[in-house]
């Protein structure tokens, strides 16, 4: 079963990331989702796929009643991010989810109905929760062409999505990056390959750095904290994408 | 059934859907045969009254035996349909109890998934009953198609005494002979088809 870390916490405005389960099978890419609660109501980030979905939902229901996550955010729309929500709305028929635009016809072949869907637009949108609001952030084409990461001002959390992802070995298996250089290792590879475009990375390195970020978490790997928050914008600043071009 | 649609029922329901396939195809051809006999009669010197009344009635078979292979088709198409959701629900059911596992043991009340596993568990049950709704017209139909090659069987047989009612003609007597193949393989086919859905 995954575990649950509390990552912020300010009266019932909490941020509680579910990661690292050590029953997952190899072939599964591991995967970090985010509960991010306010007033009593919750929002999970890229609720992950159908296999691991009772891991994810297990360690949710012993921290957090399951039944007032009302919201899911999709920050694209691959298998590992939303292909569990069937089961989501088995569970809750009146959940929705908030995605781009542009896959609010491709993510229903996961499910979901014509309510359940908050298409977002190009430009990003507010998302209400509780008695907080949230902002969708525009990160398209890293690495998907309708992608973005959600922006929780208050607390000054970032959830990037693939952005900052790393494939750590199960040997080092740490939630929090603690040595920015070694770290690199593993997520240079990801971020090299599976970003296509310089010129968006360069824009998302621009409007990141204008944001107050205290942590930059990560859908995969390891989540950034205080000073190497901004270490890795610049990196990935300074990175070549696009590495199956040259293939 | 309720535990789900297994790869091998999904797999027997193809091999069904083929066989009847090939009915389907075999029953054309003892159209086409019997139609092409009908000239044949004709255009023989011989006078063959009979034989021209048989191969109209084999024409006729042919086409009600292709109706009843439509209705399984179409019976086994809804199999397939079902049985689908079935095994989605079934999966998504599989979930929902490791799910069920995992919240007991951080202490969750046993409530917090059980309306949820009761709906998949019904959904499952409503699946399961349709298919053996289905399963049992298939049954049903292909018996039907069976009952009706046996007056095929009998019109073939006719249609060849009648070939040779107006003496010997060698290419009346190949036609019947092909029409009794054909329904001979209708026939081995349909059989088949039924062996496959005996439980």
């Amino acid at each position: 079963m995954k575990k649950t870390t509390t990552l912020y916490e300010d009266g019932d405005h909490r941020w509680i990331v579910v990661a690292r389960d050590p029953e997952r099978p190899d072939h599964l890419i591991d995967t970090n989702e985010y509960l991010i609660t306010s007033a009593g109501e919750g929002l999970l980030t890229d609720p992950g796929g159908m296999e691991i979905f009772p891991a994810v939902f297990s360690a949710i229901s012993g921290v957090f009643d399951p039944e007032k996550i009302h919201t899911l955010f999709a920050s694209h729309q691959d298998p590992d991010i939303i292909s569990s929500l069937a089961l989501w709305l088995d569970f809750n028929p009146s959940l929705h989810c908030y995605l781009s635009w542009l896959w609010d016809s491709f993510v229903p072949h996961f499910g979901g109905n014509e309510d359940t869907f908050r298409p977002i637009p190009d430009e990003g949108m507010a998302i209400p929760l509780g008695e907080l609001t949230l902002q969708a952030v525009p990160a398209h084409y890293l690495h998907s062409s309708g992608n973005f990461h959600l922006y929780d001002g208050k607390a000054r959390i970032l959830f990037s999505g693939d952005i900052g992802a790393a494939m750590i070995p199960h040997e080092e298996d740490y939630l929090f990056v603690t040595d920015f250089d070694r770290h690199i290792r593993y997520m240079e590879g990801f971020h090299r390959r599976w970003m296509g475009s310089n010129e968006a990375k360069r824009d998302w390195c621009e409007r990141a750095s204008r944001m107050q970020i205290d942590m930059l978490c990560p859908q995969h790997g390891a989540i950034f904290q205080g000073a190497d928050v901004e270490r890795f914008i610049h990196w990935l600043d300074e990175l070549k994408v696009g590495s199956g071009i040259r293939g | 059934m309720n535990r789900g649609w297994r790869d091998a029922e999904l797999l027997r329901v193809v091999r069904l859907n083929e066989a009847i396939k090939a009915v389907s195809e075999a029953s054309r051809q003892v159209y086409t045969i019997a139609l092409n006999a009908m000239f044949a009669a004709r255009q023989s010197q011989v006078r063959v009254p009979g034989f021209t009344r048989v191969t109209e009635e084999l024409r006729v078979f042919s086409q009600r035996l292709d109706r009843s292979v439509v209705e399984v088709g179409g019976s086994l198409g809804q199999m397939v349909r079902v049985g689908a959701e079935l095994a989605k629900q079934a999966r998504r059911g599989r979930h929902f109890e490791r799910a069920d596992t995992g919240c007991r043991r951080q202490g969750t009340s046993p409530a917090l998934l059980a309306g949820v596993l009761a709906a998949q568990r019904a959904r499952q049950g409503e699946c399961a009953r349709l298919l053996e709704n289905l399963r049992h017209a298939v049954v049903e139909a292909l018996g039907r198609a069976l009952r009706l090659c046996g007056i095929g069987e009998q019109l073939a047989v006719l249609c060849k005494v009648e070939a040779q009612a107006g003496g010997v003609n060698a290419e009346l007597d190949a036609v019947a002979v092909r029409l009794q193949q054909a329904i001979a393989e209708i026939l081995i086919r349909l059989n088949g088809a039924r062996a496959l859905l005996k439980p």
